[in-house]
């Protein structure tokens, strides 16, 4: 019997940059103004008139090594056995080791509470049996959540047709978002 | 350019720290050092172990208030993870 794991995979082809999910992710968490849990990281390529936009979206990937949860001074940063990464903010100092740690900039210092903040993959409602707020909203279908060690999940299934990448893989994080290429 | 997260507090207390070293250190020499008694040996020895802890103690007062939640600065010493320099260091 496997512990499941909870990733994502990310067709980037599909994203419009509509920002519907850091909106809803924003909606949702009560994201404060001036910082966001996600967001759409943006590539411009190529010369006039030959030009290409290229749109990824970006938020923690829940690594299955998370290098946040090792440099933790006090282990407010910890990994749920389903992979979900956590803060757990009454331990959380606010040293911003973590933040200083995250390959991927995932994290960021709420200055109203003292502590770090970032994307939970939207915890409250996975235990409840539904999507991550930004995985529901997006109208391009462009991101789909579940079980990656499901071997008929569906995150199986779009990773078999289509070749794949995970960024910055020579951290040895393990990150857990998976982008169709 | 990648967002700066720990600035001139901690910058003020690597120097802080570095000065206290140095301080414990020439003193540590004007004592053990000299192979004769000479007062100018003892009162560098004396000054130098006076002046010493301060700049240091300074130092961790701006570590701790750096924190975003300063309160909690206490948890460091509850907590020990073996793969944290941070929580070596504390």
């Amino acid at each position: 019997m496997h512990d499941k794991r909870y990733a994502l995979v990310i067709d980037s082809r599909k994203c419009i940059n509509c920002k519907a999910c850091v909106v809803a992710c924003r909606a949702e968490n009560q994201v404060p103004l001036g910082h966001s849990r996600d967001w759409i990281g943006e590539e411009h390529r190529g010369t006039w008139p030959r030009l290409l936009a290229a749109f990824e979206p970006e938020q923690c990937h829940h690594c299955a090594n998370p290098s946040c949860v090792r440099v933790c001074p006090t282990g407010a940063s910890f990994q749920r056995d389903d992979g979900i990464v956590m803060v757990n903010e009454q331990d959380c100092i606010g040293c911003r080791y973590c933040m200083v740690a995250c390959p991927y900039n995932a994290r960021f210092f709420r200055e109203d509470k003292g502590v770090v903040e970032k994307c939970t993959l939207c915890k409250h409602r996975i235990d409840r049996g539904e999507l991550p707020a930004c995985v529901e909203t997006c109208p391009s279908k462009v991101r789909a959540c579940g079980d990656i060690t499901d071997p008929d999940g569906k995150l199986q299934q779009l990773l078999a047709t289509r070749e794949y990448r995970v960024k910055k893989p020579q951290t040895g994080n393990s990150p857990q978002i998976y982008y169709l290429l | 350019m990648p967002k700066i997260e720990w600035g001139m507090l901690i910058v003020n207390y690597l120097f802080l720290g570095g000065l206290s070293a140095g301080l414990f250190f020439v003193s540590a020499l004007a004592t053990y050092l000299p192979q004769r008694e000479e007062a100018s040996y003892a009162r560098i020895a004396r000054y130098g172990a006076l002046m010493a802890p301060w700049p240091v103690a300074i130092g961790s007062l701006l570590l701790i208030f750096d924190l975003g939640s300063w309160q909690r600065f206490y948890k460091l010493f509850l907590h020990l993870r073996w793969q944290s320099p941070m929580s070596l260091g504390s």
